[in-house]
């Protein structure tokens, strides 16, 4: 049985690392809201973007460029997947993998192969020890994202698209909705095809320069942007999800504390009374 | 009175700008050009320069970086790298902006990294716009 001391010993370990875990909220807390704010005020732009980029793509003959171009048979698909570079946020990364890992069976069931490019040191982590080839990683720059980032994973991959090597670019990562609540979102990136049934409206459109240049210099800007957004909000995912794991395991150290406490209690009872029983036992001893 | 229309003036720091206005001014790649109320649809272009628009009969201005603008049926829709309201430039921090960025400029190659270079350009472009609106305003 374990003595009043160990207990006494096990309250203030467990103490020790009640004030990390808060310390870690905090901070995810007030990362979470900075991060927040990136991703609100990057949103709109994505989101207009899109929207002209849809309805460029439905008047334009994909041939117009080669990142609009639909391949028939598609051989293999590069998967972007985003992830955090540190742990302790709960399932933020393992569901991530997990849903990867889906994606590569899926797949392969159709006869496709699918290359990783991960960005973070988590998924990297988790694929690299399984039968799964990694193209390109960015590691360990979660902490700090910047345009210049988004330009470089979005440059490697549209390389690597219109050299041919890959004929489908998608995208995974931790969409940001709430603190609480992260939404996995895979989305294709190239080619950058209209959405179905986004009809072509055959309107009189006025090109300046021209509708090639355009596209030129519309397209990377647009894989640019989508890798941008996808790297904010994985990023106010992360914070999010570290917050609510943190939150979490402050309250169970709160309550393990408690049933600590009152084991000790307990026990610290036992002892006097046992104590003075000796006590009295004793005086009555002497008595008799 | 003249019809209105929808203009969003959108930088990836955010929205800027989102309502009905009369008439736009926007610095277009072939030359600035003005946008009122039933305009063709048109995609173009924007280069570094000054975007106004017209409300109440008063011009507000913007400094915008490069980017591209969408006029489409009874909305215009501008998408630039950055964008500032006139009134809201302090001169002198302008001014010093464009010294640091000119020097830049200067030590950048532009034959060994043609993109960061225009990047550059497009900054330094800005900055001199920033400080001629704020002198003249």
């Amino acid at each position: 049985m374990a003595s009043l001391r160990d207990i006494r010993k096990r309250i203030a370990s467990v103490k020790n690392t009640q004030k990390i875990t808060n310390a870690m909220k905090m901070v995810a807390a007030a990362k979470l809201r900075r991060a927040e704010e990136a991703v609100g005020a990057a949103r709109p732009y994505a989101d207009k973007m899109r929207d002209v980029l849809a309805s460029l793509a439905s008047r334009t003959n994909p041939a117009a460029h080669p990142m609009l171009l639909t391949s028939d048979t598609v051989q293999k698909v590069l998967l972007v997947q985003i992830t955090s570079d540190r742990g302790l946020c709960g399932g933020f990364n393992a569901n991530l993998n997990r849903r990867a890992e889906a994606f590569i069976r899926e797949m392969k069931a159709k006869g496709i192969q699918v290359d990783l490019l991960n960005v973070g040191r988590k998924g990297h982590d988790y694929f690299r020890r399984r039968p799964v080839t990694i193209a390109e990683r960015f590691l360990n720059v979660m902490n700090k994202v910047t345009f210049d980032l988004a330009e470089n994973i979005a440059r490697v991959l549209t390389e690597k698209f219109i050299s041919g090597e890959y004929q489908e670019v998608y995208i995974l990562y931790n969409r940001f909705k709430t603190a609480a609540t992260q939404i996995q979102t895979l989305r294709k990136v190239l080619p950058a095809s209209p959405e179905e049934g986004g009809g072509s409206r055959q309107l009189e459109y006025l090109y300046e320069p021209s509708e090639e240049e355009l596209l030129a210099a519309i397209l990377p800007k647009y894989v640019e942007v989508q890798v941008y957004t996808s790297l904010l909000d994985s990023v106010a995912s992360e914070h999010g999800a570290r917050m609510t794991a943190m939150e979490a395991a402050t309250s169970n150290a709160e309550e393990m504390i408690y049933k600590l406490t009152l084991k000790a209690n307990r026990l610290r009872q036992e002892t006097i009374t046992k104590e003075l029983m000796e006590i009295v036992g004793g005086a009555e001893a002497l008595k008799g | 009175m003249p019809g209105k229309f929808k203009v969003e003036l959108v930088t990836p720091q955010g929205s800027v700008l989102d309502k009905e206005v009369e008439e736009i001014v926007a610095p277009g790649i072939m030359g600035e050009f003005g946008v009122l109320v039933g305009h063709t649809p048109m995609l173009t272009f924007i280069k570094p320069g000054v975007f106004s628009y017209l409300e109440n009969d008063r011009f507000h201005r913007f400094v915008v970086g490069p980017g591209f603008c969408e006029v489409l049926g009874d909305a215009v829709t501008v998408l630039v790298d950055d964008a500032c309201a006139v009134e809201e430039i302090d001169a002198a921090a302008a001014s010093s902006e464009l010294s640091q960025l000119e020097q830049e400029l200067e030590k950048m190659d532009a034959a060994a990294d043609p993109a960061a270079y225009e990047k550059m350009l497009n900054k330094v472009k800005v900055a001199r716009t920033k400080v001629s609106a704020a002198r003249a305003s």
